[in-house]
């Protein structure tokens, strides 16, 4: 049995060649994943990378034009619509319900699925006592504080029990004192309770902290996935280097200043080349792969078209540091 | 500079207390004409109960008023189910956005004479509606709906969509997520659209002459009445203070209703 095959068996997620087009600009482009049951894993990559498209994929919230696979505990999810799914999201900004309580914003998981008015106030207060929130019951949404808020949000997503927890830059909105104590948080309900987590995040820190693995993405593709150190370590492409490692941020130059671009146009191309091929242990080609765009066979003709727009995109790269 | 800025202020504030008086003012004076010996002066004086113990005894403007209440009543659930819709998908739209709001609020731009003559000559001759209560319809819908869609779609577009995506993500069937969090979140919107739908319908004139056939309106009674100057005239203050204060104080209790909602 090869390797992959034994983590195929041992994945809780598993995601094989997904392709989502928004309009004409393909968000993902032939994005394959496995998640272990029990693990934290962050998605990391500059912003329209296509990692929040990814989660929301996994969440049901998008339709992937075309999927190979997408089974979540064996079961095939790819015809089963966001609220049937055996998954739960913390959002971005949160998106809690403002004109409910924080008690009954945690409860309305269970509201939904018919649990009784006593259980499910008592399960909210234990998931609300998890993280710190026991006396915020009766809270409005709109007297917490922005940490408060992202704690209620958490403790809305856990209260369902879901198979796949799904974090989309949960501590984008935080600073950073919030966001260690989170972090300790986030690992502590993982470790407790036996969570499988994936996290979407642009911080290199927050993903080289808290992660069992890291897929880093770019442009719609995975470009590696590794355990953290992997990653740093030994960086695939110029672009998981140069995103993991730091340096001047890229600039698109200007098409009439010529020395600019050609040197622009040098360098996009050294971006695309492997780092050394000896220590570079990827099992990814490490050229970007050219023929990824035949993998999503439904939008070719519509993707050549907007082929300018997507060599675009490719160059904007090196823009790593969360702009906070 | 600083105390050049403070006089502005204090003039713009003077300003929208001018304005606010320019609202309400005739209210208060017509308020005090229908307590008055002779409304028709202009001048309150020799103050009297007697014109609203002759409205409470008249009968003629009974009919009209309820047959107002219920067209009124009929526009604004069409304006709200009418503008939901709509509202809803906009900000979801991809592409034509302008285009179809344009679409939607240029015919304000069309005089209600001119309306009320369209609705008159077009729809009568063209799709045979008979002129009546539901030609009224008609032509108060089409003219308050572009009112409805605006409150809606000021909701709307300040509505997070991902509360929505939030509540599917949480396991609720799309009704639910309709009943438990867009209405709620819309509620402004709807109320904002029904009481344009009211409002507009129950004191519209200008296309209710065309469009009424034999049915009076009570705006189309009160015209009949002042211009006819008949005896019944000086019950037209009285009614018309009421309605107003009426009207006042149904805006007020939905104002604080909204407030308690989205606060």
């Amino acid at each position: 049995m090869t390797s992959a095959a034994r983590l195929r068996d041992a994945a809780l997620l598993h995601a094989k060649n997904i392709c989502l087009a928004h309009g004409t600009v393909a968000a993902l482009d032939g994005v394959s994943l496995d998640v272990r049951a029990g693990e934290l894993l962050t998605i990391l990559g500059p912003s329209g990378s296509g990692k929040t498209s990814l989660l929301r994929v996994l969440a049901g919230l998008e339709t992937p034009q075309t999927a190979d696979a997408l089974t979540i505990d064996g079961a095939d999810m790819r015809a089963v619509p966001a609220h049937l799914r055996p998954t739960a999201t913390v959002f971005q900004h949160y998106a809690l319900f403002p004109h409910l309580t924080a008690g009954a914003n945690v409860e309305y998981g269970l509201r939904v699925r018919g649990v009784p008015r006593a259980a499910r106030r008592a399960q909210a207060e234990r998931a609300l006592a998890l993280l710190r929130l026991a006396d915020k019951y009766d809270r409005r949404i709109d007297q917490l504080s922005g940490g408060e808020r992202q704690r209620v949000a958490f403790a809305r997503a856990l209260v369902t029990r879901p198979l796949l927890l799904l974090l989309d830059e949960p501590m984008g909105a935080l600073d950073e004192r919030l966001r260690a104590t989170l972090e300790a948080d986030i690992r502590a309900l993982q470790q407790s309770q036996g969570m499988t987590i994936v996290q979407v995040t642009h911080s290199r820190d927050e993903a080289l902290s808290m992660s069992d693995r890291i897929v880093v993405m770019h442009a719609g593709r995975v470009v590696q996935t590794g355990a953290p150190e992997d990653i740093f370590e030994r960086p695939s492409t110029r672009f998981v280097a140069a995103f993991m490692g730091g340096g001047e941020p890229h600039r698109w130059p200007h098409r009439a200043d010529r020395p600019a671009w050609r040197a622009h146009r040098l360098r996009r191309a050294d971006l695309r080349r492997p780092v050394d091929r000896r220590t570079a242990a990827a099992p990814w080609p490490a050229r970007l792969p050219r023929r990824a765009r035949g993998s999503c066979p439904a939008w070719r003709g519509r993707l050549r078209r907007q082929s300018a727009g997507r060599r675009r995109a490719h160059a904007e790269l090196p823009r790593h540091h969360a702009p906070d | 500079m600083d105390a050049a800025f403070r006089a502005a202020a204090r003039l713009l504030l003077a300003a929208g207390f001018g304005i606010t008086a320019l609202i309400y003012a005739p209210v208060a004076w017509l308020a005090l004409l229908s307590v008055s010996a002779d409304p028709l002066s202009g001048w309150p004086g020799g103050f009297t109960t007697s014109w609203y113990a002759s409205l409470s005894a008249s009968l003629g403007w009974r009919a009209p008023m309820l047959r107002s209440l219920g067209i009124a009543g009929i526009v604004a659930i069409l304006c709200v189910l009418a503008a939901v819709p709509p509202a809803r998908a906009w900000p979801r739209m991809r592409r034509g956005r302008v285009s179809f709001a344009a679409l939607i609020l240029l015919p304000l731009g069309v005089p209600g004479i001119v309306l009320g003559l369209l609705v008159f000559t077009t729809w009568r001759v063209l799709f045979g509606v008979h002129m009546g209560a539901w030609s009224l319809v008609l032509s108060h819908f089409i003219w308050a709906y572009p009112f409805a869609l605006i409150s809606m779609l000021v909701v709307t577009l300040r509505t997070d969509p991902s509360l929505a995506e939030a509540a599917r993500d949480l396991g609720a069937p799309p009704l639910r997520v309709l009943c438990d969090i867009e209405l709620p979140a819309l509620m402004p919107g709807i109320v904002g659209a029904g009481l344009f739908g009211f409002l507009l319908s129950f004191t519209e004139l200008p296309r209710s002459i065309f469009t009424g056939g034999q049915v009076q309106t009570l705006p189309l009674y009160s015209f009949a009445q002042a211009s006819a100057h008949s005896s019944q005239i000086k019950l037209i203050f009285c009614l018309n203070t009421l309605i107003s204060l009426a009207s006042l104080a149904a805006a007020a209790v939905l104002v604080v209703l909204l407030r308690r909602r989205t606060a």
